[in-house]
């Protein structure tokens, strides 16, 4: 049998609409927070009522729902019917971690007792070290651990081949190998170009690369694991958060020099490895949550609602424009032109010339 | 609310006339404010409202010497970005429904009178379309506001799906699916409003359905979900 037809469902839909009244329409507020997703479910029940009826209402309704930015592409694992599988999924993986690895466990120390580590960036590096993940689980810190950064090995040559910066450059290798993958020892070195972020040990400014006898590791592998397994479900945003909640350390090409971000947002610099920290501001009223050195006097940053920053001199900042007001969270430059940042919903954006553009990758 | 707090704060420092604030509000607002406003209308109709708005959000206005900023109304409920968006929408839909007033209405508001005023070979042509009216009245009148706001976004302003289950807060395939169930409830429901209360019969109400159907109109749900 046939359906209604539309004109006629649209003709009785219309006759049913109450003569337009502003005084009790959806004023500004409740609609671009019914737009957000923010409006409580009270008040959304009400403005759905009012607006089933109100002709100006919809009309505000539909311009939103017209001029609404494209809504980021979601990834499979967001579909309702598998969404409760990620959880479970990454909860037996953590499990079997657990179990596979009890010998290889760190056990306790003062350095895992610390209660915040800091995210370190590491500084782009030509050739990065590939190391034995289980060599370096199985060190056991004697001590509060310390961090060193990669450096640019193949850059700098022999200058920076001390006894020093092997070890560091050990230990950080051994670092990014176990937040990222586990790799041969035979596999070639990494193409020239910045590494993955790294959720490295504490670091007090004193200890840091002072010590050569200093111990990489701190703390056990399952976290470090768990945290890349979170970055591979998508939970961007938490990192984010986290990131805020702990001091990220951008480490240049030179080790002495470094930018970190504080807890309560504000940029600092050190010039002598940390030994002492100057406090800069970037002009951005929110907080910066990763960043990228190229060079000791090059410095990126970006955060929340499209935040971009770029320091030139190693001491000024300047406010980079970006198309978006997404929230960035994680940023890789080569030089003071060239960037790319990775939004927190996964889309890339590129710069070849220092920010003045901006492309989707 | 304290999500929003850094676009409160710069909403303030505009309101408050820091020119620093201004300058990266215009920075980073004027680009999505004139993209939602291209959206609204490629006629650029829509943009004069976007600059005149801007004016207001600067401040030009003054009571007592006084500059006084729409800054002022917002209050971080929101994104800045989604509120000044619907800003533009009051103001767009507003002046759009003002012209519209003083246009004459289009062909579509005049179609019942023709279809009643059709010279019609069944006597009974009348009586059924009026049937299928009221109990279609009824039947739209029973479902629940939010399934009634859904087919007005979809049917009376034309939206895509995608932006209806925007409207909804639910996907696109969501508002598909719902949409579809409520125009087959709305025909049980005039189907079950034809057999009980008018008695009719089942041929009566193919009848009733055939006199109202040879007008399908310019969108049908069925084609646009199902072919």
């Amino acid at each position: 049998m046939s359906d209604v037809p539309t004109r006629l469902l649209r003709e009785t839909l219309r006759a049913r609409m109450t003569p337009a009244s502003s005084s009790g329409c959806i004023d500004t507020e409740t609609l671009a927070a019914w737009s957000d997703g923010t409006l409580r479910a009270r008040d959304r029940a009400a403005a759905e009522s009012h607006a089933s009826s109100c002709p100006r209402c919809q009309a505000l309704l539909a311009a939103m729902a017209r001029t609404a930015p494209p809504a980021p592409a979601r990834g499979w694992w967001h579909a309702s019917t598998i969404g409760w599988l990620v959880p479970v999924a990454v909860a037996a993986a953590a499990v079997l971690l657990w179990i596979n690895v009890p010998a290889k466990r760190t056990p306790p120390s003062v350095a895992a007792q610390q209660p915040a580590s800091p995210v370190v960036t590491a500084p782009p590096v030509a050739s990065a070290d590939r190391r034995d993940e289980s060599k370096d689980r199985e060190r056991v810190p004697q001590q509060p651990a310390k961090v060193e950064e990669a450096r640019p090995r193949a850059a700098t040559g022999a200058t920076r081949a001390s006894a020093r910066a092997e070890q560091a450059n050990a230990a950080s290798g051994g670092m990014r190998d176990a937040a990222v993958a586990p790799s041969s020892p035979t596999a070639p070195p990494a193409a020239a170009g910045p590494p993955p972020q790294v959720a490295a040990t504490e670091p007090t400014p004193a200890q840091t690369s002072t010590d050569a006898s200093t111990v990489a590791t701190s703390r056990p592998l399952p976290p470090t694991r768990a945290l890349t397994e979170q970055m591979r479900i998508g939970a961007r945003a938490e990192l984010m958060a986290k990131a805020l909640a702990v001091p990220t350390v951008i480490v240049s090409p030179d080790a002495n020099v470094r930018w970190r971000i504080a807890m309560g947002g504000d940029v600092e610099r050190t010039v002598d490895g940390g030994g002492t920290w100057e406090i800069q501001s970037t002009g951005a009223s929110t907080p910066p949550t990763a960043g990228a050195a190229p060079s000791p006097t090059i410095c990126w940053l970006v955060g929340p609602r499209g935040l971009v920053v770029l320091s030139t001199d190693g001491r000024t900042w300047q406010r980079v424009p970006f198309p978006e007001a997404i929230d960035l969270g994680s940023i890789r430059a080569s030089d003071a032109a060239n960037a790319t940042v990775t939004a927190v919903d996964g889309r890339t954006f590129t710069t070849v010339d220092g920010g003045k553009t901006w492309r989707a990758l | 609310m304290g999500a929003y707090s850094a676009d409160l704060e710069l909403a303030r420092l505009c309101a408050e006339g820091d020119e620093h604030a201004w300058e990266r509000f215009v920075r980073e607002y004027r680009p999505l404010l004139y993209r939602a406003a291209d959206a609204l209308d490629r006629t650029q109709g829509a943009r004069e409202i976007a600059d005149s708005l801007y004016a207001e959000l600067y401040g030009i206005k003054t009571t007592a010497g006084e500059r006084q900023s729409l800054f002022r109304y917002y209050q971080g409920r929101s994104s800045l970005a989604t509120w000044l968006r619907a800003v533009l929408a009051q103001r767009y839909v507003d002046r759009v429904r003002v012209q519209r007033r003083a246009e004459p209405l289009p062909d579509e508001e005049e179609a019942p009178a023709r279809a009643g005023s059709r010279n019609e070979p069944d006597p009974d042509r009348a009586r059924y379309v009026a049937l299928v009216r009221q109990a279609l009245g009824r039947a739209i009148a029973a479902m629940t506001p939010r399934d009634r706001l859904r087919l007005c976004c979809y049917y009376l302003q034309e939206l895509t799906l995608a932006e209806t289950g925007r409207v909804m807060n639910e996907s696109e395939a969501t508002s598909s699916r719902r949409l579809a169930r409520s125009r087959l409830a709305i025909r049980r429901d005039v189907e079950r409003q034809l057999r009980t209360e008018a008695r009719l019969s089942d041929e009566q109400i193919a009848a009733c359905f055939a006199s109202v159907a040879d007008d399908p109109g310019p969108l049908d749900l069925k084609q646009v979900i199902y072919e």
